[in-house]
């Protein structure tokens, strides 16, 4: 995406404003931002449904404007609110879409019906679409987007409405077509989720992007944020003087000691309290980091405004 | 790789539960002809028309010979018409003859050479002519068996079969002795009114051929030229084979080509097709549009269909070409099935160039209302705003148009059948797409409101037709389209 903006008003600023960013072949990038930040705009007109007032989306080197038709055959996309026709049934739409890619009858059945069950819709394809759920709406949108085997996916909010099997089952779709070279946009406000897998981060706000980074600059960065909730057998002095030296802001409750501005390796200090004699019953590191950075990464582009 | 998803979704659209649903209303809408024929007409292939009397005097067998024709308007044979002859003389002698398959009676009567006076009597269904012939004594031959038509025209008009705002050309003839007539030719010629004609003005030679007459009864369509005046009259004449004329006739010019006025079936037609069917296909359009493009475009549902390989042109075109193109083809169905009807009612087909406009006019109908649905579903919001909009434009262009006609005379100072209220009434109707067969009705049949009319003088000629409907077709769709590509 190239300098791409979008004016809905001239009453209102832009809803997107020279956003530019990649997103390359067996990479998934993260696209955060908070609620009205631009992401779903970016990601319509990086589809085609929406039309940049300026600026370009290139797919495949396929332009999605000047060249929709080919550009389109290389995206799957799932929308946050997957919205199809609501009297159709599944089985009869998607042999219906999968006409656009020219997939013959024979063919488009057999994927259908494939992809119905991969999602686990296996059951539901004489069901209209009116009567889906939003999470079987949502599988339903994916299994669509898989109908051409495209190389690239744009996911927006794709883990919204999902149960935890969803969204496992999501997460380990991306993993996999990642693993096949597929290029994925995954835009969430999940952020764990999206620090589980992408391998880079778009940060948007109001608009604009305002930081791209990638896993291993967000590691670093993590590396010196985090939240450490030790739970020992008893919180002695020396268990509490000890944890005083790897952290910040250390509260105790009971036998839980808590360091809000943790800086090390956990694993490191739960070797060095048991070397100690202290006993650990539970020792775990909660990751803040991509949070905070988001956050820190709005003040100063609010600040900068 | 454009083209294909484009005829897929056309044949989708075309396909849908919605589409098909609504083309078979537009064509149950044509079953709606049969209480208006019979209202309107009195089934008129039941008309006995006055049949053609040929007769010849076999003098030496002393055998009176009666030939008959019975037809329809048409021309078409009438079986089982009960055909009688009674000589009244000194002694009385009838004899009855059942009309064949090909609508013949030949009836012979034997009775000594004398004078009788000749009663015919035709009785089918019910219904009975009888006809008072010269008496026999009264009719001279020039030659032996030499036949003479006694009653009603061996060259006559009957309604054409296939063009039922036109006439075709009877001869109904015989040879000498009532054999099947060989060698007799048909001849015409259209000439000015007056015409003026001294010594051998129409013979073969200075006529044009319409063809050989090879049996009792033949059917010929004359070829009338275009630009000819009204009252120009056409001659026909029956030459033998020695050249001899033998019978003639003459018509008006417009009683042979498409008369101004239409007849029966035509004018049950033409009400059915701009009420009717004018008002049914606008509504059948908009319910079209709405369910193919509007209501999917304003909840977003086009976008699942957008995401695929196909242009924003393409999908929007093919949505319009597919509603378009279904109702086109209901339309000129309920056209068809009007035309078949009449015809199975009334015996002839309508007139094919009244038929192709009329077609021509319901796409033009289909089109603009479907690309003003199509174009107000980019500027409206919701799916309640386009429907709403959509049904009063609806009711203002196709029921409150003519109080708005009347309204606007009266400003104007016109009273109802006033030149003024045409006037209006033609520009308004120019302005409306739902009116548009109105202004081909105008055009065709040159009546207004049941008020003949130059339809040219009120601005109604077939450039400002096309013109008109071209505008109609183009307006709404360019805008559509430019929306389309340009807008989200």
């Amino acid at each position: 995406m190239r300098q791409a903006t979008k004016i809905f008003s001239s009453k209102q600023g832009p809803a997107i404003n020279s956003v530019s960013f990649d997103v390359r072949n067996g990479e998934v990038v993260g696209f955060v931002g908070l609620n009205g930040a631009g992401k779903t705009t970016t990601i319509r007109i990086a589809v085609g449904v929406s039309l940049p007032t300026s600026g370009t989306v290139l797919i495949d080197g396929h332009d999605i404007t000047s060249e929709k038709a080919v550009a389109s055959k290389n995206i799957g996309w799932v929308p946050e609110i997957p919205n199809f026709e609501p009297n159709a049934k599944a089985w009869t739409l998607m042999r219906y879409l999968a006409g656009f890619y020219g997939i013959d009858r024979t063919e488009a059945k057999n994927r259908s019906k494939d992809l119905l069950a991969s999602v686990g819709l296996s059951g539901f394809e004489n069901r209209k679409i009116r009567t889906f759920s939003q999470g079987m709406k949502k599988r339903f949108s994916l299994a669509v987007s898989l109908l051409s085997d495209p190389p690239n996916f744009l996911f927006d909010e794709v883990l919204n409405g999902l149960d935890p099997e969803g969204i496992h089952f999501f997460r380990e779709l991306m993993h996999g077509q990642k693993r096949v070279n597929k290029a994925i946009l995954l835009s969430s406000h999940i952020l764990t989720e999206i620090e589980n897998i992408a391998d880079r981060i778009v940060f948007i706000h109001r608009g604009r992007v305002i930081k791209t980074v990638t896993r291993e600059e967000l590691g670093a960065y993590e590396g010196l944020k985090g939240v450490l909730r030790v739970i020992l057998q008893n919180a002695s002095d020396a268990a509490i003087s000890y944890l005083r030296t790897v952290g910040e802001n250390l509260q105790v409750q009971g036998t839980e000691i808590v360091l809000s501005e943790f800086h090390g390796d956990s694993s490191q200090v739960n070797a060095e309290l048991v070397k100690k004699g202290i006993p650990v019953r539970e020792i775990k590191f909660e990751k803040t980091g991509l949070e905070e950075y988001f956050f820190e990464l709005i003040k100063s582009a609010d600040a900068g405004k | 790789m454009i083209i294909r998803p484009f005829l897929y979704d056309i044949k989708r659209t075309i396909t849908s539960k919605t589409v098909l649903i609504l083309v078979a209303i537009v064509l149950l809408t044509s079953l709606a002809i049969i209480p208006l024929t019979s209202i309107g007409s009195t089934r008129p292939q039941n008309n006995l028309f006055q049949a053609p009397i040929l007769y010849y005097h076999d003098v030496n067998l002393e055998v009176y010979h009666y030939l008959a024709y019975f037809s329809n308007r048409y021309g078409d044979p009438i079986s089982g018409v009960t055909f009688t002859v009674i000589l009244q003389g000194q002694q009385n002698y009838t004899k009855t003859i059942v009309t064949n398959s090909s609508g013949l009676a030949f009836v012979a009567i034997s009775a000594p050479n004398a004078s009788y006076s000749v009663t015919l009597n035709e009785e089918m269904a019910g219904e009975t002519f009888s006809t008072t012939l010269p008496p026999t004594a009264s009719i001279k031959t020039t030659t032996p068996g030499a036949v003479l038509a006694l009653s009603g025209q061996v060259i006559s008009t009957v309604v054409d079969k296939y063009n039922a705002s036109k006439s075709d050309i009877q001869v109904f003839y015989s040879g000498d002795y009532g054999v099947v007539p060989s060698s007799y030719s048909l001849y015409y010629k259209i000439v000015a009114n007056p015409f003026y004609c001294s010594g051998s003005c129409l013979t073969e030679a200075n006529m044009t051929k319409l063809g050989d007459v090879n049996n009792y009864r033949q059917v010929f369509d004359p070829p009338i030229p275009s630009g000819l005046s009204d009252s120009d009259e056409v001659f026909f004449v029956l030459f033998n084979q020695t050249g001899a004329a033998v019978q003639s006739s003459n018509f008006g010019l417009v009683q042979l080509r498409e008369p101004r006025q239409p007849i029966m079936e035509t004018s049950i037609a033409s009400f059915f097709f701009s009420t009717i069917l004018g008002l049914v296909i606008p509504l059948m359009a908009i319910i079209g549009s709405y369910s193919s493009y509007g209501k999917d475009r304003l909840t977003a549902v086009l976008e699942s269909v957008l995401a695929r390989p196909v242009t924003r042109l393409g999908l929007a075109t093919s949505r319009f070409l597919s509603t378009v193109v279904a109702f086109t083809i209901a339309s000129a169905l309920a056209v068809g099935v009007v035309d078949l009807l009449l015809n199975s009612i009334g015996g002839s087909f309508l007139d094919q160039s009244y038929v192709l406009a009329i077609i021509a006019g319901l796409i033009v109908e289909v089109a603009a209302f479907t690309g003003l649905i199509f174009l107000l579903s980019h500027l409206l919001k919701s799916t309640g705003a386009l429907l709403g909009i959509s049904i009063i434009l609806f009711i203002v262009l196709d029921f409150f148009w003519g109080l708005i006609i009347l309204l606007l005379t009266r400003v104007l100072g016109g009273t109802p059948g006033s030149a003024v209220e045409l006037q209006s009434t033609i520009y308004f109707d120019f302005v409306n797409p739902a009116q548009f067969l109105a202004v081909i009705n105008v055009y065709m049949f040159g009546t207004l409101n049941g008020i003949p009319i130059q339809s040219s003088d009120y601005g109604v000629t077939l450039p400002t037709i096309v013109l008109d409907g071209l505008v109609w077709v183009l307006a709404p769709l360019m805008t559509f389209l430019y929306l389309a590509v340009k807008r989200d």
